[in-house]
């Protein structure tokens, strides 16, 4: 009764309203206005692909031609949304908007290549100077006018953009994709803290919510016949398939709308006041180092080729944009404290520096055997300890290996030399602390021969590539040769006062010199950094130096973390003098928090002392983990302060286990892959079983897959076939949409071969299989 | 009278906006750009834009509609015109319009709905060519008005109540009866045997005689004097008339045939000057409705009448010998009824 009835007359279908009302079948070929509303369409892509270019380039700073890059992209959208007027226009425009874009890459491929690496180097020059840094890459730009070069690189980068969103826009309104496509180009102008002008920003606004509205209007498909209203009977609805009026009404009202909410904010809270007053986010600081060692090697900086423990690697210097500590232990150390001073471990010692190849090396033979040497020092306040003179003392240190580089780590003052710690081993040093006025008695045990002064030329080599530097650094700290222990304070206080301690000091240029990169340019590092520019400055003004690497132990780590050991005995670890008088035996766990770098300087009445350089460091994520920052941004730092009450109370200082952490951080990258990997094989794995059931299927079973796989397709893009059940209905709708023309027995015949076909033991005939797979195909 | 306005929300796309917008929350926090933070002030200045300005503009929203002629003939095409009048400068989507349909003849109604566009300070304007293919009064009402605001949140609806009738009557022009004289004839010879040897009807003029004219009305005396045989014109005395009785059946076609079968004879009997009374069953009154016609007009509003009662079904022979009791002056009338499946006349007398 309300379904549709056939006129005798034509091959129309009629519509009842009710019984006895019925549309007359004039009224579904009522031509809409195709168009304007493909005109307006166009104007919608020109908007969104306008909006988005437009604000990447004003937000770089980058010079084009705003008139010519508007115009190339409103005619292309324009034309990429004429492409949908007709099937057969379609097909010509596509041939010739493909043809133009191979000519047009082909004839100007010099300005688009240019063009393209010219956004790059604005975009490497804005991240050196966001990033405070000048070892980004360029890339070289064949054409000197970037004018020119960037505005027909993006003209063709627009058009290209145009052709895809025309796709996405003019058929489906799918408005998330050109939403996502905006923030994902815009996601390194935003890092960088670059803005874009407001009138793009409103013209994108203005397409993506115009594309918003026009999509869950409804009201939007182009249909293949032009019709003006849409008859569905099943749900009784006579709707109108698409109005270009309203869509202009739309439209207008949105570009209006955002055009004055942008304007107006723009005027009344202009970027320049929002850049006074922004403040950088603590989980955007968390990412600073990955995106900084991204802008600089690219994708291969997100891994990290130079492992190192706190930065400190037996000699070799930087090769790490900044240090990141895991807070896994390294060495346990079991000793009892002595003084209120840094425990200083000793593993490396770098006699000369490399310069370029940005490491230390230490002292071979001949051979190039490493040469390990006495320590006089310790020979000397041993032998005092077995004079028993007053303010000497004997230790004992014993060191396990959890974690650490194998080698031996000394304490000062030691004659154990070569014992070596492997992993998971513990060695017992005998060490004896220079403590007050001993330290006047160990003159005598020095070395006064004549080659005393030979031996300490290796300690005075400064390399002659660095000689420049050193001595303009030199020079500017109002530097001057004399006392030891002046001169180390002096370069200490200058250190503190001009050259902050950082973690992330950026990773040395490639082909630069890492102690010269340090004092002439960057001008911030870590322990090593200043370590070694320290090392190669005393030199310079006559002080035999040493490079050092090591573990240091502050007192705050044994307040902290320190554990006693009630068991053992005072007595066994220690023998003689001390400042701290009986303390006791404490174990403590030393991180890679703990490695240090630091400087032994040569003084005629002690031997070998520490210098210490590095300045005290003011950053507070310093100790931070990247897990910790983000867990204390989701918690409001929470975490951080439970853990902090957590090890006051207790003795094990982290909450979530880093281990576990890593687990469950390599099970999710596995899941995601594995996510990943189904999501590209599952339909090539569909393809091919569907490829295989085809060609094992008998005529009728392939009849049936192909007419399946027809409706399929067809329903996929009309979602009123999929409420026709049956092969009688199917057909029907094929007729009326005007896919199929058949008369109503050739109709009944399609379906008859069909019901052969699916239901029947019969096979179908060659003839039927053809008649059927004609149209199919 | 319009009713106040009702509102419905759509969780769906409220949930969706706000997703997004909790997104470009997130991304500010994170970047603290300018840019989000201008995309962020137009997502939501937009909210409270579309509500308001949907409501401003449903207010001020009518629905027009009209179709082309109340009274039509079978098959005749006419056009439904609706025209939604927006006179504000703010746009919508879409909106629907309630439409029902409804044959009370036919005892059916169906409810369809109307998708039509908004236009900005213009009347959207929706024809739709209709045929009617059954006889009967077809009422169409639109009675609710729905809209929704731009960005999909809610939908604002109002019931209306605008309303058109359209009698559908029968071609007239087709299925002329062959011999309406014979059935004039014999309704005469009934009634004129029942008063025989009286002649009670008047003379009203006098004229030359005409092939099929009645032997019985040629003046003799007249015709005696002249060359022409000359014929006395009677005037109907005032109980004379044609009384069709229709039959309708339960069956929408042969109800159809009947009613048109009906309807020529009726314009026949009027054409040779007759007037007709046609009697109709009705179910509900449970009596027999009378309608005199002696113009085609009388005879349109018979048949509107007829077609504001529900069809009624076959007329059983209790309700003949109600007809024949209730009616004693009535002496023959012509009932269209179905015999053997096939639609036919046949005159009967009232005993």
């Amino acid at each position: 009764m309300f379904g549709r009835s056939k006129n005798k007359n034509s091959e129309k279908w009629s519509v009842f309203l009710a019984k006895g009302i019925v549309i007359l079948p004039d009224a579904k070929y009522q031509e809409e206005n195709r168009r304007y509303t493909l005109l307006l369409k166009g104007l919608l892509v020109y908007l969104i692909v306008m909006g988005i270019v437009g604000c990447f380039l004003s937000s770089l700073g980058a010079e084009y031609s705003a008139p010519v890059l508007n115009i190339a992209i409103l005619l292309s959208a324009l034309f990429c949304a004429s492409l949908y007027y007709s099937k057969r226009w379609e097909r010509i425009g596509y041939i010739i908007l493909f043809a133009f874009i191979v000519w047009f890459g082909n004839i100007f491929s010099t300005y688009i290549n240019s063009g393209f690496y010219a956004l790059i180097n604005i975009i490497s020059e804005r991240a050196a100077v966001f990033f405070d840094t000048s070892a980004m890459r360029s890339y070289g730009e064949q054409v000197g006018n970037r004018y020119a070069a960037v505005t027909i690189s993006m003209c063709f980068i627009g058009c290209v953009s145009c052709v895809f969103s025309n796709i996405m826009l003019s058929r489906n309104m799918r408005y998330k994709a050109p939403w996502s496509d905006c923030l994902t180009v815009m996601l390194i102008p935003m890092y960088l803290e670059l803005e874009p002008d407001g009138i793009y920003v409103a013209m994108f606004m203005a397409g993506l919510i115009s594309a918003y509205v026009i999509k869950y209007g409804g009201h939007y498909h182009l249909t293949q016949n032009n019709n003006t209203y849409e008859f569905r009977t099943k749900d009784r609805t006579i709707s109108y398939v698409y109005s270009a009026r309203a869509i202009a009404g739309i439209m207008a009202v949105v570009c209006v709308l955002c055009t004055v909410v942008v304007g107006i904010s723009s005027f009344f809270y202009p970027k320049e006041q929002h850049n006074t007053g922004r403040v950088m986010s603590s989980l955007k600081k968390s990412t600073m180092d990955t995106v900084e060692n991204i802008s600089v090697l690219g994708v291969m900086g997100l891994f990290n080729f130079n492992p190192n423990t706190g930065g400190i690697r037996n000699g070799e210097l930087g090769g790490v944009n900044s240090v990141r500590f895991d807070f896994e232990t390294d060495l346990t150390v079991e000793f009892t404290p002595y003084n209120d001073e840094r425990v200083y471990l000793k593993t490396f010692v770098g006699a000369t520096y490399l310069p370029y190849s940005n490491m230390w090396s230490r002292i071979t033979d001949s051979n190039g055997e490493i040469i390990i040497e006495d320590d006089e020092t310790a020979a000397g306040l041993k032998k005092m300890y077995e004079e028993g003179a007053e303010y000497s003392a004997k230790g004992i240190m014993k060191v396990t290996n959890v974690a650490a580089a194998i080698g031996a780590y000394l304490p000062y003052y030691s004659e154990d030399i070569d014992k070596v710690i492997y992993p998971m081993r513990t060695q017992e040093y005998t060490y004896y602390p220079r403590l007050g006025e001993a330290s006047e008695s160990v003159e005598s045990e020095l070395d006064d021969s004549e080659n005393l002064e030979s031996d300490m030329e290796l300690w005075l080599i400064v390399p002659d590539e660095n000689i420049d530097v050193i001595a303009d650094f030199v020079e500017q700290a109002e530097l001057t040769a004399g006392n030891t222990e002046d001169v180390v304070n002096a370069l200490a206080a200058y250190y503190q006062d001009n050259i902050p301690y950082t973690l992330r000091p950026g990773m040395t240029p490639y082909r630069r010199d890492f102690i010269n990169y340090f004092l002439a340019e960057n001008k911030r590092g870590y322990c090593a950094h200043f370590a070694s520019a320290a090392t190669l400055i005393f030199r310079y003004l006559g002080i035999p130096a040493r490079y050092v690497e090591g573990y240091a132990i502050d007192p705050s780590d044994i307040a902290s973390r320190g554990e006693l050991l009630s068991d053992e005995n005072y007595e066994d670890y220690y023998d003689g003098y001390s400042p701290l008088m009986t303390t006791a035996v404490v174990s403590v766990d030393a991180t890679d928090a703990n490695a240090h770098a630091w400087v032994e300087v040569y003084d005629d009445k002690y031997g070998w002392i520490v210098a210490e350089v590095t300045p005290y460091s003011y950053e507070d994520e310093e100790g931070e983990s990247l897990w910790q920052r983000l867990m204390d941004f989701l918690t409001g730092g929470q975490v951080s302060e439970l853990e902090d009450e957590e090890a006051d109370s207790e003795q094990n200082t982290a909450i979530l286990d880093e281990q576990t952490r890593k687990l469950y951080a390599r099970v999710l990258s596995a899941v995601a892959v594995l996510f990943i990997v189904i999501l590209i094989c599952r339909p090539i794995v569909k393809k091919v079983k569907a490829v295989s059931d085809y060609r094992n299927a008998d005529k009728n079973g392939k009849l049936i897959i192909l007419y399946q796989n027809y409706i399929r397709k067809k329903a996929s893009k009309n979602k009123e076939l999929t409420k026709m059940v049956n092969y009688e209905e199917q057909i029907a709708w094929l007729i009326y949409k005007g896919f199929w023309k058949a008369d109503e027995n050739e109709a009944a015949e399609y379906v008859r071969i069909l019901e052969k076909a699916g239901f029947s033991q019969d096979e179908v005939s060659e003839e039927e299989f053809n008649r059927v797979v004609k149209f199919i195909r | 009278m319009e009713e106040k306005i009702r509102f419905r929300l759509r969780p769906l796309r409220i949930i969706n906006y706000l997703i997004m917008i909790a997104w470009v929350i997130f991304l500010y926090i994170f970047f603290q750009s300018y840019f989000l933070w201008l995309i962020l002030v137009v997502m939501l200045t937009i909210i409270p834009v579309s509500l308001f300005g949907t409501v401003y503009m449903f207010k001020r929203l009518r629905l027009e509609f009209g179709i082309g002629k109340d009274r039509i003939i079978h098959g005749e095409e006419v056009l439904l015109e609706l025209r939604l009048n927006n006179p504000t400068r703010f746009p919508a989507p879409q909106s629907k319009v309630g439409l029902l349909l409804a044959n009370t003849f036919l005892e059916n109604n169906v409810k369809w709905s109307v998708d039509m566009p908004v236009k900005m300070h213009n009347i959207s304007v929706m024809r739709l060519p209709l045929s009617f293919v059954n006889l009967g009064r077809f009422t169409i009402e639109c009675d609710s008005l729905e809209l929704q605001d731009l960005l999909g949140f809610i939908v604002l609806k109002r019931n209306i109540e605008l309303s058109r009738e359209v009698y559908v009557l029968p071609d007239g022009s087709s299925n002329m009866p062959p011999d309406v004289t014979n059935f004039m004839a014999g309704a005469a010879e009934v009634e004129e045997s029942k008063h025989k040897g009286y002649d009670f009807s008047e003379v009203s003029d006098i004229r030359e005689y005409v092939a099929g004219d009645r032997i019985r009305d040629i003046h003799w005396k007249l015709s005696a004097r002249n060359d022409n045989l000359m014929v006395k014109e009677r005037v109907a005395t005032a109980g004379s008339e044609m009384v069709i009785l229709l039959d309708l059946v339960k069956d929408d076609e042969l109800a159809q045939q009947i009613l048109g079968l009906g309807y020529c004879f009726a314009k026949s009997f009027m054409q040779q000057r007759l007037p007709v009374c046609i009697l109709s069953w009705n179910q509900a009154e449970y009596s027999f409705e009378e309608y005199r016609c002696i113009t085609e007009g009388e005879l349109v509003e018979a048949y509107s009448g007829i077609f504001q009662t529900a069809l009624s079904n076959h007329i059983s022979e209790d309700l003949i010998r109600y007809l024949s009791n209730s009616r004693p002056y009535l002496t023959s009338y012509l009932k269209v009824e179905v015999r053997d499946g096939v639609v036919g006349v046949q005159m009967l007398q009232n005993i």
